[in-house]
């Protein structure tokens, strides 16, 4: 089991929004940070005790990972994923034409009441819980399969309890 | 409708930085590994992938129910009215600090363009973010274009941003 963890992530919209020339092109400057989680090592609030950061191929067939105990999925060091909480997880679409979709348990009971999620082509799904989504033995699956005829890249990254 | 912005350049991007580590007990020592992610995107002006025209934020104090119309209920800084028809990215927040206290999103924005979906939660203190920068999420009128925010109990703020072309 891993001993040491220190983590922040961060959604924000950055840029420049410039009205309309009728009322002389105004311009709105935009710097937020609007979703911000920083954990160390433990499991209370704002801390957390594994990482699960992979690649994976979406094929035609779904697949799933599986986050609670007895788990085969593991971590960078090989040891089982073991989470009762998610406190972030991140689902990045890697290819450029097709989408995934994804399903599987967690997903459909753990993040809200979900039947299933696609990540468009080149897009992402980021969820953010300083407390925590729930990550029971009985829903605790990822499942992705490919949207269109050729295997999609993704990547699942996920920091937990 | 009010004139429509002339210019957007708006980078929106889910960014983690950190380490991993593990206590190696055969050789006392540590073996840390970096925890790092990136998955940002730069808008620039027009309606093409890649592009948007229109950018809002909005938020609100609520106790029950609030719905927001992506396509004639969204106003941009400039007054501009979002008559959308595709959202590239949606980031909403709940700020709350109070334990178990949900944002629930419901909607037909929410059921129908993010997938095949009943109701989303964003936990207190919280984040959901959803990109499709090539795509996009399509917003049909009447059918497709509300997202309603409720809380699971009690009062709450939120914050909501949305980058779209109409």
């Amino acid at each position: 089991m891993a001993t040491a963890l220190n983590i922040t992530g961060v959604v924000s919209v950055g840029g420049t929004y410039t009205g309309p020339t009728t009322l002389n092109s105004p311009v709105q400057r935009i710097n937020h940070q609007l979703g911000n989680l920083s954990v160390g090592y433990g499991t209370g609030t704002g801390q957390a005790t594994q990482l699960h950061d992979l690649r994976y191929t979406a094929g035609a067939i779904g697949q799933s990972v599986l986050l609670s105990a007895g788990s085969s999925d593991t971590d960078i060091y090989d040891d089982a994923l073991s989470m009762t909480q998610v406190k972030m997880i991140v689902m990045q679409n890697l290819d450029a034409a097709e989408s995934i979709t994804i399903t599987g348990d967690f997903i459909t009971a753990g993040l809200g009441t979900i039947t299933s999620l696609p990540i468009h082509a080149g897009g992402s799904l980021t969820f953010i819980s300083p407390n925590g989504y729930t990550v029971a033995a009985s829903s605790d699956a990822i499942t992705h399969a490919r949207g269109g005829g050729s295997n999609v890249y993704w990547r699942l990254f996920i920091v937990g309890v | 409708m009010a004139s429509t912005a002339t210019a957007l350049d708006i980078t929106v991007g889910t960014n983690v930085t950190g380490s991993y580590g593990k206590l190696l007990s055969t050789w006392f020592n540590t073996a840390t590994v970096p925890a790092t992610l990136g998955a940002s995107t730069t808008y620039t002006y027009g309606t093409s992938a890649g592009q948007a025209n229109f950018y809002a934020e909005a938020t609100a104090s609520i106790s029950g129910g609030s719905s927001i119309d992506l396509y004639g209920g969204l106003s941009d800084a400039f007054g501009q009215t979002g008559n959308l028809t595709v959202v590239r990215e949606l980031i909403v927040v709940n700020t709350s600090t109070t334990a178990g206290q949900n944002l629930v999103l419901t909607g037909n924005f929410i059921t129908a363009a993010l997938g095949t979906v009943t109701n989303i939660a964003v936990q207190p203190g919280g984040c959901v973010r959803f990109s499709s920068p090539t795509d996009g999420y399509t917003v049909t009128t009447s059918t497709q274009d509300t997202i309603t925010l409720t809380p699971s109990s009690g009062t709450l703020i939120y914050k909501l941003a949305v980058v779209g072309t109409m």
